[in-house]
């Protein structure tokens, strides 16, 4: 295959069978969905609620965030104290999360112990504490992780990104908020999102692991499946994405090491049919041998490394080209990096250059098996996005399907114009290298930085 | 198999191990040039895992060239007699696998992810740049400035990211541990090319080496391959340097202070120098560890994080070296002005251990815990192959873990006493890492 000497050519492949799914609806609409493996004792739980950090108030921003991770205190008439304890004793592993687009709680545990920690867990999501003291804990421990993204060249990045793309979408807001929303939230408010947003109707459950169907569905009957949804459901459709113009910003970052450098955009849904045209231009652009490593480390020694990513949401979700360099070598890094993002349309990729970057993808989608709870995400976000459970078996086949011309063509229409440019840095190194290639650079000082005015 | 019938079983009975190792497939050999071999099947995933692991890491770094063994690293992805640089990058990208490598203060290890089929391919690739790598002035002096900005990337970015490192210096100043495995870019930039090719035909030798291969494949058809590709290296003759293991010793420095920049809290960081335990000694304390760290539920958690509230975060970390060992608790403070606080609880906490036995219920859970550990760190073939690759390496059985679950089992908490009586006999050395604008 490279025409290596000597060296030895693949045997065919080996034939696999990816676990395959099944599904129940429980009588209170809770969607179930199990697929077994059995080679290693775990059983892995994840419980996703359509409605997420997406849904949060902008004056509540940070709303989502605390309350999932307030689920971790344990249900109402149980201190904290002794759901840790207890979770501790079965060496379960539980933990809620929230994401733009679902709230989630994730359990796991080795599979003798599973039912003894699913009863444990269930009351903390069914009747979350939501203590006061508790609250406090997770807010300042929250306050404090925020000062040390702000300190972060590639965190803040980050969430400079989502604003500059999204504006006054609820994407640009940052999901665990900002100090002064944090500060501002109440047990009245956390508790409202509970009541409204924990509920069973329009759930997703997906158990994999060492367990069979049956235990399964029986294991979430037991749990859920007396639990009744109340009050009144939020059912709020997000604004629609509006394309804002493309900026150039840059935080300065005096201490930080080196500069993090994103380019971004606003790009297509995780259910847009051009999705999987999506994910082979990005893995075009990614992975060592991807385009943009090659260009920004292996040909020109900028950067450790640079990679690419489209994340898939239930609305367009953002596309980022990032990497950390110099101060001093951003001018010539963005430059570098629009290239090769154009390159794909200039450039566009051929049937040879495809091969290698599919089975790139597909090599991680065989490697996701390998985790019960890699498995477990894959059948959530199918969930999530209202997807059927079948495309988990095309997933290969949609790959495949993907045309060097889809992809050039993918990149015309969804990456190439309208960049936008984020860097955190050193901005007296920084702001002399990009002022001859951008016009208007806007400045901000992370040291001050008011993530909701840029 | 969950079985949702009948009571749960205690963990305690589980016999949790043997289904670590979900096939029984296994080899364990040595080839004549000292290559030690181990493989196992594994069908779980389409895919092998692969590992090479030499048995030289930062500790062997040569005279005033700190960095150079993961320096060197990088360069066994520059090619070879028989192959241009980046092949293992093309061999296994391009086919839908990965690769990487990691230098630790003992070791560094070299692994691939393949499609299963690529499974020869990969033993091929592994044979030769151990048996011929080639470097030249070019990619040397390229490759050396990727390596200085990963330093720049991974230790100065990075907030506490010089952490690591100055508890090394502090503890280890009598030991080659105290240079730390990424060096400083001074050292790096005095490394010449003569450097590297001492150090290849010094340490990267069959007999100085561990091959792991676990995942989709046929024992006997692998043991082949393994026989055709690598047993025709030679055992060279020449002796392989070993520096000393230390005498055990109080660190110099009980108590220092390093402002750092771009660092927004305090961290607080204890540390016990060890001497080299034995397996059975080791297992103990990971328990300690436990029960101090792992945990909401834990003691230093508990007191630092949830009930005082002085600490965003705290941990404990029991790391065992070929010559020494290291046991931390970490916390990162809200305020620094509580920092009299934190310390007074951190050695409350550490007095109390050494004082009274865990209660049962504590090391119950300890046991669990460390057994759900043993079997989430088995959980993909690719960790596995890690473990195996380092535990052959380093305790000399590829499958030591296996007892490890015994040992926890067998503990009492008078042991636990014991071993915290031994680990916290002497005082620590401790660290604060201040923010440079310490407003908070």
């Amino acid at each position: 295959m490279l025409g290596l000497v000597g060296a030895p050519e693949p045997s065919a492949p080996r034939p696999f069978t990816p676990p395959r799914a099944t599904e129940r609806r429980l009588s209170n609409g809770l969607r179930v969905i199990v697929a077994s493996r059995h080679e290693v004792p775990l059983v892995n739980a994840q419980l996703v609620f359509p409605l997420g950090a997406a849904h949060d108030p902008l004056a509540l921003l940070g709303q989502s965030y605390l309350a999932m991770a307030l689920l971790n205190y344990g249900p109402l008439g149980r201190s904290s104290d002794q759901f840790a304890a207890d979770l501790d004793d079965l060496a379960g592993r539980f933990s809620g999360g929230a994401t733009y687009d679902a709230l989630s709680a994730g359990l796991s545990s080795l599979s003798e112990l599973f039912p003894q920690v699913l009863a444990l867990c269930n009351q903390a999501v069914r009747q979350p504490g939501l203590a006061q003291e508790d609250l406090d804990r997770v807010r300042a421990r929250t306050i404090s992780e925020l000062r040390v993204a702000y300190g972060s060249a590639n965190s803040l990045a980050r969430i400079v990104m989502a604003r500059v793309l999204y504006g006054a979408h609820p994407y640009g807001q940052p999901i665990a908020g900002v100090p002064r929303t944090l500060e501002n939230l109440t047990r009245a408010d956390v508790q409202r999102l509970a009541s409204i947003r924990l509920l069973p109707d329009g759930a997703t459950m997906v158990l994999t692991g060492d367990v069979n169907a049956e235990a399964g569905f029986a294991l979430a009957e037991s749990a859920y499946g007396d639990w009744r949804g109340s009050g009144c459901r939020e059912k709020s459709a997000l604004v629609p994405v509006s394309l804002p113009s493309s900026r150039v910003v840059v935080v300065d970052l005096p201490d930080s090491g080196r500069s993090a450098v994103w380019l971004g955009r606003v790009t297509i849904e995780r259910r847009h049919p051009r999705y999987f045209e999506g994910l082979v231009a990005m893995a075009l652009l990614s992975g060592y041998s991807g385009r943009l490593n090659v260009a920004v480390r292996v040909k020109r020694g900028l950067s450790y490394g640079a990679s690419a990513q489209l994340q898939a949401r239930r609305e367009p979700g953002p596309f980022s080209a990032t990497t950390l360099v110099d101060h001093r070598k951003v001018g010539e890094t963005v430059e570098v990096m629009r290239e090769v993002i154009a390159s794909l349309v200039t450039q566009p990729p051929t049937e040879a250059e495809l091969v290698p970057r599919k089975a790139m993808l597909r090599g991680s989608f065989g490697r996701s098996l390998d985790s019960v709870a890699g498995l477990g995400s894959s059948f959530a976000e199918l969930a999530l996005n209202d997807l059927p459970l079948s495309e988990y078996d095309e997933y290969l086949a949609r790959i495949d399907a993907v045309t060097p011309r889809a992809v050039a063509d993918f990149a015309r229409d969804f990456l190439i114009e309208g960049l936008s440019v984020v860097v955190v840095g050193d901005a007296q190194a920084i702001v002399p290298s990009l002022r001859g290639a951008f016009a208007g650079v806007e400045e901000y000082r992370a040291a001050d930085i008011d993530v909701l005015t840029i | 198999m969950l079985d949702t019938t009948g009571a749960p079983h205690s963990v305690l009975q589980l016999s949790g191990m043997q289904s670590t190792t979900p096939d029984t497939t296994w080899s364990d050999r040595t080839l004549e040039n000292g290559l030690r071999v181990v493989i196992q099947a594994d069908a779980t995933s389409p895919t092998v895992a692969v590992t090479v692991g030499y048995h030289v890491g930062g500790k062997d770094d040569p005279q005033g060239r700190s960095g150079f063994a993961h320096l060197f690293e990088h360069l066994m992805f520059k090619g070879t007699e028989n192959t241009p640089a980046e092949t293992i990058d093309r061999l296994t990208e391009d086919v839908g696998g990965f690769n990487n490598a990691y230098t630790t203060a003992d070791l560094t290890m070299y692994y691939e992810v393949v499609p299963a089929n690529y499974l020869e391919v990969m033993l091929w690739a592994e044979a030769d740049r151990l048996a011929s790598l080639r470097v030249d002035e070019q990619n040397f002096a390229t490759e050396r400035e990727v390596v200085i900005g990963e330093y720049d990337q991974r230790i100065l970015a990075e907030p506490y990211g010089l952490l690591d490192e100055l508890v090394e210096r502090q503890v280890f100043s009598d030991h080659a541990y105290a240079n730390g495995v990424i060096g400083d870019p001074d050292s790096l930039r005095a490394a010449s090319l003569d450097d590297v090719l001492a150090f290849h035909r010094t340490y990267y030798r069959p007999d100085n080496a561990v091959l792991v291969v676990v995942g989709d494949l046929d024992v006997a058809q692998t043991n082949a391959w393994v026989d055709r590709y690598f047993q025709p290296i030679a055992r060279p003759t020449h002796v392989l340097p070993r520096i000393a293991v230390p005498e055990y010793r109080l660190p110099d420095m009980l108590r220092m202070t390093h402002v750092g920049q771009n660092v927004p809290l305090l961290a607080l960081n204890y540390a016990y120098r060890l001497p080299v335990f034995s397996d059975d000694e080791a297992a103990l304390v990971d328990i300690v560890e436990c029960v101090l760290g792992l945990g909401k539920s834990s003691r230093i958690f508990k007191a630092l994080v949830h009930d005082a509230q002085v600490a965003a975060q705290a941990f404990t970390d029991g790391d065992f070296r070929e010559h020494a060992g290291l046991f931390q608790i970490r916390a990162v403070l809200h305020d620094a002005a509580q920092l009299p606080q934190a310390e007074a609880l951190v050695q409350g906490e550490i007095e109390r251990i050494c004082s009274e036995n865990i209660t049962m219920a504590e090391l119950r859970r300890a046991q669990n815990q460390l057994a759900s550990l043993l079997v989430r760190r088995s959980e993909g073939a690719n960790d596995r192959s890690l473990a195996y690759a380092h535990d052959a390496l380093l305790r000399n059985d590829p499958r030591a873990a296996q007892a490890d679950a015994r040992r926890y089992r067998e503990a009492t908490v008078a042991d636990v006493r014991r071993m915290a009586e031994r680990l916290f006999a002497e005082p620590p050395a401790i660290l604060e890492y201040r923010p440079q604008n310490e407003e908070g």
